[in-house]
């Protein structure tokens, strides 16, 4: 019987954790579900994030990854979760006022609520070193003089990696064909192996880059890649338009105020780790956090001048195709 | 290619590392053991309880439950006569055979030591091919994975089962499981019949223990509860000089199948020994003694299902495909450790790679040390009486699922399918392709999508690259080959005859 008591007590034991909930928040493991794929910028950005979080709340974060539809996949699972802060996601920013612009979301922006924006992402446009491209211009001429030939790869529709490369087309009338993958890691892969020409995506292409693989013809955001400052920027290049997001940490609409506080600030002070800055440092990611009150009133603002922007272009839910 | 393996044995033998090793080894041997309890259920259940340990030890002991198991389950086979896991089936045939003519200690003994061999050598092959397949491995794009996941679905179909019908059927099940929830390229909700929880699809781990965990223990309850074992004494474990001159052959050509069927999509464990067992008995100069107590019939097909986990490495690894359920498995565990298998994980995590690799080698060398003197501590495991075990299984399917999201609605998607696992098996359905088909079921369709948007619409793109075209015209044939006269005898002959015994 000493066997089977043994087993008992094990069981208990094994079950412990899942009950011990008490007052006061955090009580237990939170959940964050990041809405990429594994190795990504976003997930780890996020992971080393949540490490040192973890450690200020004295509480174990568990990551979990929803990957598909350039993060809504989590976005949408999120918004049914309790409120209750244990379950977040980490998606862009951006993905609750551009996307709804450009294609059908599962959730409303009024769905969620931001616990605070964190770091930048940086984007830019890649190609295989052995392709005859060897600045924006000589890839722009191509594109034009062969409309439909030009495929690249990107992490999702919708995304700003995309809207800034559908933005380009339009301006030149050029026609080319967007391939969504699941992370910048796949859609890096898919220029390696040649099944797509470019890649319009965060910093994931980086390495391949640094190794010679791949060359950078363009940065997306206003400033220039801290690892290739020479490469031009969109803005350099006459090109319009604002791609630039970060990662938001979101959690389900009636999250308490306080709950929120208390997250928001463990995130912080966590953002400004050693830990945190390598990680980002990787991705030529900066490590600033924007706190939930301006998150959401970004969100307000940018969700209007998106809807305006694409609506003007005529692209995504406004296209008339 | 040195450094390497040298950075391997530095990860693989830190102290935690040859814990989880040991650990690992020593549950897969328990589930191999005991009947109705596999490498599949006991992977699921540990899964949870790994979260808060580092990436690599978690991997390398869930590996060692894979292998593990298949030593353990030889044991079952000849002592019993039942299977402990499914690619020790086989094995019962002589391994029983042999035991009942007093010769267990040496079916045992051969068994373990071909098991071995296989599994060291193809671990030796793993690190040999690793690196060059890697680098071939970037010329799968999008239809390459179409045509490799249908190839994949089709072998497994192929194999599964007495009826071709019934897997397919099940296949399409998965398939259909599989689409359940959100899709990947647009976000929007399917088939979930407004059951939040079902956004994210229908989780693995609820599925598989219903299937298998669940499902065994519902089937159990019918019987009398009660094994019997071949009551003899074990002894003289190691092989006399004339059997070893016996199965030498059988093992080295046991260990070259199993590695290359288990790099196979949809080969792996359980064809290998099946397709082991029946060169055997064609080469051997006396094949009347098959079926009576050949040693070659235990130790060829006992190496090969070894060899075969070291092969299912590969794709699983270098290309992030899993072809049987136990990759799919961890697949998904290295995935929520935030590793991503695939060409890059040589360059992006080599210190994960090479002390898996490695830690598997150390493995197999623990098992043999586990299995040889040990052999009679895990014969008393047998006795434990299923009235005691069962409910243990349940408990931990329970715990398990719930652990995993701590959502009882899990629980239930447990329960139901632990229902349908047990009308399976009344109604002769293998539930393995509607698991595999439901696991690639979502990258299948992902790859069939970006295929057509590369294409531009064009089914061509999948006829016009040679990979692509070569794999789905031998899927194809495999489809209408079983409608061959000859063919069709030679599958009842390996498969249905085999899985008839039992």
């Amino acid at each position: 019987m000493k066997k089977v008591y043994f087993l008992v007590v094990l069981c208990c034991l094994v079950a412990l954790p899942t009950l011990a909930l008490g007052a006061g928040f955090p009580a237990k493991q939170i959940t964050i579900d990041i809405g990429y794929a594994p190795g990504g910028s976003t997930d780890l950005v996020i992971r080393a994030l949540a490490a040192e979080t973890s450690k200020i709340l004295g509480q174990p974060i568990l990551i979990t990854n929803s990957p598909g539809a350039a993060g809504n996949v989590s976005l949408g699972k999120i918004k049914s979760q309790k409120p209750d802060g244990y379950s977040l996601s980490a998606a862009p920013t951006a993905n609750v006022y551009r996307i709804p612009h450009m294609q059908k979301t599962p959730f409303k922006a009024s769905d969620l609520v931001p616990i605070g924006e964190f770091s930048q992402y940086q984007y830019g446009v890649a190609v295989r070193s052995d392709s005859p491209w060897k600045t924006w211009e000589d890839f722009i001429a191509y594109a034009k003089a062969n409309p439909g030939k030009i495929k690249y790869s990107t992490a999702g529709i919708g995304t700003g990696q995309h809207l800034g490369m559908e933005y380009v087309a339009q301006k030149n009338g050029i026609k080319w064909t967007m391939v969504p993958f699941k992370g910048g890691v796949e859609a890096s892969m898919a220029v390696l192996g040649g099944h797509v020409d470019a890649i319009s995506q965060t910093t994931e292409f980086k390495d391949h880059v640094l190794a010679g693989k791949m060359r950078m013809l363009l940065a997306w955001n206003d400033k220039p890649l801290i690892s290739f400052p020479n490469v031009p920027t969109a803005k350099q290049k006459g090109i319009n338009v604002q791609v630039a997001t970060g990662i938001t940490l979101w959690a389900p609409k009636g999250i308490p105020q306080d709950v929120v506080e208390t997250l928001a600030t463990a995130f912080a002070k966590a953002a400004q780790t050693d830990a945190v800055k390598t990680v980002c440092l990787k991705f030529d990611m900066p490590n600033d956090f924007l706190g939930p009150k301006d998150v959401a009133a970004l969100v307000r603002t940018q969700d209007k001048v998106m809807g305006d922007f694409i609506k003007s272009l005529g692209l995504g839910i406004y296209s008339k195709k | 290619m040195i450094d390497a393996v040298v950075t391997g044995f530095s990860i693989a033998l830190l102290p935690q590392n040859l814990m989880f090793c040991f650990v690992g080894c020593l549950i897969g041997t328990l589930v191999g053991v005991l009947p109705g309890l596999g490498p599949v259920a006991a992977i699921s259940i540990l899964l949870p309880t790994t979260f808060n340990i580092s990436p690599v030890s978690s991997i390398i002991m869930l590996a060692g439950i894979y292998y593990g198991a298949m030593y353990g389950g030889s044991i079952t086979s000849i002592l019993v006569n039942m299977p402990g896991e499914a690619a020790a089936v086989i094995t019962c045939r002589d391994g029983y055979q042999m035991a009942r003519k007093g010769r267990a200690g040496s079916a045992l003994g051969i068994s373990a030591i071909g098991s071995f061999v296989g599994g060291t050598v193809s671990v030796i092959l793993l690190m040999l091919v690793a690196e060059p397949l890697a680098g071939v491995a970037l010329a799968f794009g999008p239809p390459e994975y179409f045509a490799l996941m249908t190839i994949g679905l089709v072998v497994v179909t192929f194999l599964a089962g007495k009826s071709m019908v019934k897997s397919l059927l099940m296949a399409v099940a998965g398939l259909f499981l599989g689409c359940i929830g959100m899709d990947t390229i647009s976000a929007q909700s399917r088939f979930t019949m407004g059951f939040t929880f079902l956004d994210d699809g229908l989780g693995l781990v609820p599925v598989i223990m219903g299937l298998y965990g669940m499902g065994e223990v519902f089937a159990n309850l019918e019987g009398n509860l009660s094994v019997s074992i071949f009551e003899t004494k074990v002894k003289n474990i190691w092989p006399t000089i004339a059997d070893i001159k016996r199965s030498l052959g059988a093992i080295l050509r046991g260990t070259g199948l199993g590695f290359i069927l288990g790099i196979l999509p949809g080969g792996g464990a359980v064809l290998s020994s099946f397709v082991s067992y029946g060169v055997e008995k064609k080469l051997s100069k006396h094949p009347e003694e098959f079926g009576q107590g050949a040693i070659e019939g235990v130790a060829g097909p006992e190496t090969a299902n070894n060899a075969a986990t070291g092969g299912a490495f590969i794709p699983l690894f270098i290309l992030g495909l899993p072809f049987n359920v136990v990759t799919a498995i961890l697949l998904g565990a290295m995935i929520m450790y935030g590793l991503r298998p695939g060409p890059l994980i040589l360059a992006t995590d080599p210190g994960f790679f090479w002390g898996v690799i490695v830690s598997m080698y150390v493995g197999n060398a623990m098992l043999l040390v586990l299995n040889m003197p040990l052999i009679g501590l895990w014969v008393k495991l047998l006795k434990v009486p299923y009235a005691l075990l069962l409910p243990l299984i349940v408990i931990f399917c329970i715990i398990g699922v719930f652990s995993i999201n701590l959502n009882i609605s899990e629980i239930y998607v447990m329960l139901i399918f632990g229902v349908i696992g047990y009308l399976l098996r009344k109604l002769d359905y293998d539930a393995a392709p509607m698991i595999l088909a439901m696991v690639l079921g979502p990258m299948y369709e992902n790859a069939l999508r970006q295929s057509l948007i590369l294409s531009d619409g064009s089914y061509h793109i999948f006829m016009t690259r040679p990979i692509s075209a070569v794999c789905l015209v031998v899927a194809f044939l495999l489809l209408i080959v079983p409608n061959v006269p000859q063919v069709a005898f030679w599958r009842k002959k390996a498969i249905v005859e085999a899985s008839d015994d039992y």
